[in-house]
């Protein structure tokens, strides 16, 4: 027997998390339909979601091509990284030239795919996420749990602890004095600021413009004190125009947090013309895996916007929250996009794309309608066929063969009646035990569905 | 890696897919029912008021806000001309008190170049503005503009916004959940944000 390293976080996962996430997910996804709703009464949204689909299904090089001329005309420096590393040393060495010590950091899942503040903080530079969920979660070396709420997982108690341990304020609890404190905080690294680095939620390749959806204003606060800015982006974020962009800030927000739009959106064309604000600007292009997925059958991830719909949505996510993915990209995103950019460590996440159901929720929600659970059935396939190994429960072989067998399975549904009577609920170990811990058994007939549609359907 | 290496790598990986057109849309398409209203002040209030943001077009009844509030001090962007008579009733600065006491300002007004009726959102860019700070640093900030520069939609606005080294569309007061889901306004921008429409 073996158990899959997902349901074993599962299991060792508190219960007061486990409420929490469940709670916020839920919360988040009924949010996420109201408004989309109340937005586009006639089909919720439907019409904008297959354009933002066709718009990211073709034009990368041209977007690209036309980005970097525009962000070099607009007094960018533009560069490339080809992978983690090089995007790394990239951003240390324009710190190190400018004898900088202080970088502040506007929330940015790509700059925790390359690993960014672990290897600044090595060198001896000061790096601060300035995200309150991300400036939580880095105090003790934690891991963000959610793409969009990073600290989703944590409760105000242990907050209040950690913003004591670390010296930011005496021990309080509210949220509204935890907020308070973080922003008399970060307030002195604002100004003390040397680098601001920054993702980019969208490029827009015509105006050479990166543009960035925050809500608590720290990227403003960040592009007034800093001298210098780095964004650093996948190359699929570039969008052609400031005309497409409209398409995609109105699924953004509705999509990923339930309010219409984000409190504000940054459009940084290059180095500022304002007093306070940065007189250079770089943006880094990344791939770190991109354009082999760019070449493959599973393009279509390379959509994604970063809106968390999908994890919201998930059952999975629901029940084992985002560390149990071991990754940076939890939840259905998660369990494609990580092990297709893992590249030669991809065996060791093989076992992800196992924890999904097929529900297909997560493609109803997808605002670029990414067809997840396509990719998700594409991805098994091509890992069984390149030999992975994924820890399986010996305890399911009965049922693979049974459900691998048309004729097997017609023989043996009539049975299936005995566990009716079979007091399984009180099962509580092994698989069957872990399994019904979280599920209930419908009452099974038998086949009766079979017959009916025999005589009925077709 | 080069820039032409890079891009090259892209292109090979693009060849492999099937090509596509990009797709025609008309903005129409887009209109959320946000957009819909008897003028563009009027939808703009409602939009803006529902993003917790609050709405003047009265100098006195600003003043007489902010005293409310018990503020002292303010800063005005020195690229606003008309700074609606508080620098009779509050200690204004026109610059920024950076390495002194950056913390010293209770509110800060400053030069809207834009407002966005749909989305309920004030634009501020680079080429209004002297210094950034004085939109993003103090507890409250009014940004002043004219009924006649509200646009009516975000895909007007979108047209209109990437002309200058940067803009921003605040759509009300800086604001987080990240605390356990609890909504909380005044993260490190303005608790209160205050559009001031101009006669």
């Amino acid at each position: 027997m073996a158990i899959q390293p997902i349901d074993k976080f599962c299991e060792n996962l508190n219960p007061r998390v486990k409420a929490a996430v469940h709670a916020a997910s839920v919360g988040s996804t009924n949010a996420r339909a109201q408004i989309l709703k109340k937005a586009y009464p006639a089909d919720s949204g439907e019409k904008l979601r297959a354009l933002a689909n066709a718009i990211r299904s073709s034009g990368w090089t041209e977007n690209l091509e036309t980005a970097y001329e525009s962000l070099e005309r607009n007094g960018v420096k533009v560069l490339f990284a080809k992978d983690a590393a090089e995007a790394r040393s990239m951003i240390y060495e324009i710190a190190a030239k400018r004898s900088a010590k202080n970088v502040v950091k506007v929330k940015s899942m790509t700059t925790e795919e390359i690993e960014l503040n672990s290897f600044l903080i090595s060198k001896g530079i000061d790096v601060v996420e300035t995200d309150l969920g991300e400036l939580i979660i880095q105090l003790d070396g934690d891991k963000p749990s959610h793409i969009v709420k990073p600290a989703i997982h944590r409760r105000r108690d242990d907050i209040a602890k950690s913003f004591e341990k670390f010296g930011i304020a005496a021990y309080d609890d509210n949220p509204e004095h935890i907020t308070l404190n973080a922003r008399k905080y970060l307030r002195k690294k604002y100004f003390n600021a040397d680098i601001v680095v920054s993702g980019a939620n969208y490029i827009l390749a015509r105006e050479g413009t990166v543009v960035l959806a925050t809500n608590e204003g720290n990227a403003r606060f960040s592009m007034a004190g800093a001298k210098t800015h780095i964004a650093i982006a996948g190359f699929e974020k570039t969008i052609p125009s400031a005309r497409e962009l409209a398409v995609f800030l109105n699924l953004l927000a509705r999509s990923a947090t339930g309010q219409n739009y984000t409190v504000y959106t940054d459009f940084v064309s290059g180095p500022g013309t304002a007093k306070n604000s940065p007189e250079e600007m770089f943006v880094i292009f990344l791939d770190n895996g991109r354009s082999r997925i760019l070449g493959s059958e599973f393009a279509d991830i390379l959509k994604c916007m970063r809106c968390g719909a999908c994890m919201n949505r998930c059952p999975v996510f629901r029940l084992v929250s985002g560390h149990a993915y071991r990754t940076v990209y939890p939840g259905p995103l998660g369990i494609v996009l990580s092990p297709l950019l893992a590249g030669g460590d991809i065996d060791k996440l093989a076992d992800l794309p196992k924890a999904c159901t097929l529900c297909g929720a997560c493609a109803d929600v997808c605002p670029a309608k990414i067809p997840l659970p396509d990719l998700v059935l594409k991805l098994r396939d091509t890992l069984k066929r390149n030999g992975a190994k994924v820890p399986n429960d010996i305890n399911f072989l009965p049922w693979s063969l049974l459900a691998s067998s048309p004729k097997i399975w017609r023989l043996v549904i009539p049975l299936n009646k005995i566990a009716n009577f079979l007091p399984l609920k009180f099962a509580r170990f092994g698989t069957l035990g872990r399994w019904i811990k979280s599920r209930t058994l419908p009452k099974l007939r038998g086949g009766e569905f079979r017959k009916w549609l025999k005589k009925n359907g077709r | 890696m080069d820039a032409k290496t890079f891009i090259e790598n892209v292109r090979a990986a693009q060849e492999k897919r099937p090509k596509i057109q990009a797709p025609a849309f008309d903005e129409r398409d887009l209109l959320t029912s946000a957009a819909f209203g008897e003028s563009a002040r009027e939808i703009f209030e409602r939009n803006f008021k529902s993003n917790d943001g609050i709405v003047f077009d009265d100098a006195q009844k600003l003043a007489g806000f902010l005293k409310e509030k018990g503020f002292k001090r303010g800063i005005a962007d020195a690229k606003l001309d008309d700074i609606l008579g508080l620098d009779s009733l509050f200690e204004i600065s026109r610059s920024f008190d950076r390495e002194g006491n950056p913390d010293s300002y209770d509110f800060g007004i400053s030069k809207a170049s834009m407002a966005i009726a749909e989305t309920g959102a004030i634009v501020l860019k680079d080429s209004d503005t002297d210094d950034r700070m004085a939109s993003i640093a103090p507890w409250a900030h009014i940004a002043v503009f004219n009924e006649s520069q509200i646009v009516p939609t975000l895909a007007e606005a979108l047209s209109q916004t990437a002309d200058c080294p940067y803009a921003i569309y605040v759509g009300g007061p800086s604001k987080t959940t990240d605390v356990e889901g609890i909504l909380v306004e005044g993260v490190h921008g303005p608790g209160i944000q205050i559009a001031f429409i101009a006669k």
